[in-house]
């Protein structure tokens, strides 16, 4: 056996721990300061720093930044050591972590200044999204050719979690970014309404499971053991643990859109789904719960290992809460409301965030060859962290139930308790202030292990690991065509097709089927197992030892329920595009919707009502499919900090927006919405208007040529016709190119079919120089 | 009744016949996969459990 002695590439490793722990500080502080101006909206300091616009920085900052670097820090230390290789290029890892780390800047300066696509944890714009697809794919081929030259035969199963996880967020990322530019920092999502709700929570919901579930999973199954010195629980159950969560997670996306348009198959395998992941999700917890059996004194005294098993119960009281939220009738009270975010946090804080603690207390003395600087800083983190997510958890739990109790509260006659919003925030603010000492206090204790990292890396110095292994021989992999065309796979094939053929066949027919396919899977299984017991390895080992089958395998599973939610869905969109009796928005509306986007209202206010008689006697009438059927991207929003908008046209004069906007207090005492003075200051040229109808049309929305022609002419009409009426009414002066005259244009535009204004626009070409624009 | 069932079904649209694939293709793979770990040899069970534990060695950084 030919030996060789390989020296592992940790380098990297400390490079992505040190950019996890400084975006982590970043991403928690804007998290604390998000948190402050939901308790105190003076803390909006001016327009680039306003709740709407950093609360995609805080999600972005957290998930990407803080638990992309902790992730990418953790799969390149065990994948080395697990397949016994150092990683194939070393250009590649770095091109990948300083792609990565300016993939963060710009979103750190692009979002504050409002460029986003509008959509929830994909806010990034196109040029950013390409930079995204190329930095990712230099992470993914670095990884498959490492796996190419391994000296290991087997893949361990936190490497089919890290499989999952770069062919998930690969496609994922490149369906859900599908936009038409307008320009540099522009675009429109290719997807509209329902169709892009449920892209867009296929792709959200699926960024949660395969960015920061199954990673993490695939650290826990290589870090837990490490620390807790014995091998994991069952390694059978992590076989069953990894091929039910990558199946069951993709199909539940439509549980972030129960009870709306979306149509209700859609929503009740969502649900089921969700339900059928408590399953898999608990087996992963105990089998790493488990695994500290024999262990359990230790934790009295280890960081490590008590960060790993309080992480493990936070991740089992996650996905215990998920799927119970995933019922229709619990989403019912705790959608739009603060008990999602208390759910997320849990998963944030608890499950990524102590796993990364843990795996950094762990981690940084091996890889500066020292010991912890303090044991006890590391415990005190550990406490104060962990009273941190309780005091966070418990009021936004309170929070959200208040919330949800409270919209639906009826009184003595049967009308609304509560008829104004704002009583709902005002009684939830107390709420409020304790969820900032809580995360507070979280913050505190990470920047206390960012000292003791530094500390400790500063009493050592970088070492790098390095072992003796024997090199595997290329005859020992298995082909492609043995693999994938072996008995397991025709069988499962064959039966499918039956059960497929049941339905379109009478009831004997159906009958003698479904015998011969039950027949067919018994015979099959038997045949497996029977071959399974000769000298050659099996299927499934053959799977495990080869990486390309199985990543075909993998691909399959990904996809499959992805496909089978989006086709129907995509396909039926498109069909009612030609039926539909809804205008598109006119050239004003859509400028004014473009700043709705800008500023991020979508973090506050939904633009979708529910079918319950609570809701539609608040906001109007239940929404329908075609009520955002040109809406790109969709806006029905996740959280209702604000009042629904739905049907929010019409229901207050141009006057109460425009007082409204600049100072919200003044007409809603007691609203925690920022001020948006800048909106009456600031102008829009309109040169810009015919491209973004051309990129609409693009998309589908029917704009006819003299529509786009016209555009900056109509919108100037528009324009003109409101800042008249606020003058007339209320002795307003404003410019009609303001973009606050915009967004009325647009907030009043919102419920109605077609726009009030519409009559203004006669698509005449008129020079904007001799409307008196700013 | 097994036809009228899915004739009722597949009304809405055809295309719903994708999720009742990928539902079955799930419970097969499920099954398969449950049954395969559940008579995985033992001795391939031990070996990949204990590959986290094959500790490297460390050298200094230059």
């Amino acid at each position: 056996m030919e030996t060789k002695r390989i020296t592992y590439d940790d380098d990297i490793v400390r490079k992505f721990i040190a950019a996890s722990v400084l975006f982590g500080i970043v991403g928690l502080l804007v998290g604390v300061i998000v948190a402050l101006q939901l308790a105190f909206w003076q803390a909006n300091l001016g327009p680039y720093l306003s709740f709407g616009r950093l609360r995609p920085l805080h999600t972005n900052a957290v998930i990407f930044a803080f638990v992309g670097n902790m992730m990418f820090a953790g799969v390149y230390y065990s994948t080395q050591r697990l397949l016994k290789a150092r990683l194939a290029s070393d250009l590649l890892s770095r091109f990948h972590f300083w792609g990565w780390q300016l993939i963060i800047v710009s979103a750190a300066i692009t979002l504050p200044l409002g460029i986003t696509t509008g959509k929830e944890y994909a806010e990034l714009e196109w040029p950013i999204d390409l930079a995204i697809a190329v930095v990712w794919l230099s992470f993914v081929t670095n990884f498959f050719w490492t796996i190419a030259k391994r000296n290991e035969k087997h893949l361990y199963v936190a490497l089919w979690f890290y499989i999952s996880t770069m062919i998930a967020i690969t496609v994922l990322h490149v369906v859900n970014s599908l936009e038409i530019p307008v320009s540099l920092f522009k675009s429109y999502s290719v997807f509209a309404g329902v169709q892009d709700a449920l892209v867009q929570w296929w792709y959200g919901h699926n960024a949660v499971a395969f960015f920061l579930t199954t990673p993490i999973l695939g650290i826990m199954y290589y870090f837990l053991p490490k620390a807790a010195n014995r091998p994991v629980f069952s390694y059978r159950l992590s076989i069953i643990h990894f091929w039910s969560l990558v199946f069951l997670y993709i199909w539940a996306g439509p549980h972030h859109l129960l009870n709306t348009a979306l149509p209700e198959w859609a929503q009740s395998l969502g649900m089921v789904f969700s339900l059928m992941l408590i399953a898999p999700s608990w087996g992963g917890m105990l089998n790493g719960l488990l695994t500290l059996r024999g262990a359990w004194s230790e934790l009295r005294s280890d960081p490590v290992l008590k960060f790993f098993a309080a992480a493990v119960t936070f991740y089992g009281m996650a996905t215990f809460e998920g799927p119970m939220l995933a019922i229709k009738g619990v989403s019912a009270l705790a959608h739009y409301t603060d008990w999602i975010i208390a759910h997320v946090h849990i998963g944030a804080l608890g499950w990524n965030g102590f796993m990364a603690a843990g795996m950094f207390y762990w981690l940084v003395p091996r890889l500066y060859g020292t010991k912890l600087h303090s044991q006890a800083a590391a415990n005190t983190h550990f406490y104060l962290a962990t009273v941190g997510i309780l005091l966070y958890a418990a009021s936004m739990w309170t929070s959200g139930i208040t919330q949800g109790l409270m919209w639906r509260a009826e009184n003595a006659t049967g009308g609304l308790a509560y008829p104004s919003f704002v009583e709902t925030v005002i009684a939830i603010r107390p709420m409020y202030w304790t969820r900032l000492i809580g995360g507070s206090l979280y913050l505190v204790g990470f920047c206390m292990m960012a000292w003791n990292l530094v500390m400790t890396a500063r009493s050592g110095e970088a070492v790098d690991g390095s072992a003796d292994v024997v090199v595997i021989a290329d005859n020992e992999q298995a082909g492609f065509a043995r693999i994938v065309f072996a008995s397991p796979v025709l069988v499962c094939v064959a039966v499918l097709a039956l059960l497929v053929v049941v339905a379109f066949v009478g009831p004997v027919g159906s009958t003698i089927v479904m015998v011969i396919a039950g027949l067919g899977a018994i015979f099959g299984t038997a045949r497996y197992f029977k071959t399974s017991d000769d000298k050659s390895p099996s299927w499934h080992r053959l799977v495990e030892g080869s990486a390309l089958p199985f990543t075909v395998l993998v691909i399959g599973a990904v996809l499959i329920g992805g496909i089978a939610e989006i086709v129907p869905i995509v396909i039926a969109g498109n069909n009612r595009l030609a039926a539909t009796d809804h205008k598109p928005y006119t050239a004003l509306e859509l400028e004014g919707r473009d700043i709705f986007l800008r500023e991020g209202c979508y973090a506050c206010h939904s633009q979708m009502v529910r079918p319950f008689t609570w809701e539609t006697a608040r906001f109007g009438a239940a929404s329908t499919v075609d009520d955002s059927i040109f809406d790109h991207p969709f806006q029905w929003g996740s959280k209702r900090t604000g009042p629904d908008l739905a049907h929010l046209g019409g229901r207050y004069n141009n006057v109460w927006h425009y007082k409204h906007l600049l100072d919200p207090r003044e007409l809603s005492p007691g609203s925690n919405m920022p001020p948006y003075p800048h909106l009456a200051q600031n102008y829009i040229g309109f040169s810009a208007t015919p491209d973004k109808l051309r990129a609409m049309r693009n998309v589908g929305v029917p704009y006819t040529p003299e529509q786009i022609a016209s555009a900056p002419a109509d919108a100037l009409r528009a324009g003109q016709s409101i800042a008249a009426g606020l003058k007339t009414d209320a002795n307003i002066d404003v410019a009609p190119n303001a973009e606050i005259v915009a967004l009325i244009g647009y907030l009043q535009r919102l419920g109605h079919k077609e726009s009030p204004m519409a009559a203004l626009n006669t698509h005449a070409p008129q020079a904007l120089a001799s409307a008196g624009a700013h | 009744m097994l036809q009228t069932f899915s004739a009722d079904y597949f009304a809405r649209s055809p295309l719903l016949l994708l999720p009742v694939i990928a539902l079955g293709l799930f419970m097969l793979v499920f099954v398969v996969v449950t049954l395969r770990a559940l008579f995985a040899r033992n001795a391939d069970v031990a070996h990949m459990a204990q590959l986290p534990l094959e500790d490297s060695e460390v050298s200094r950084h230059e």
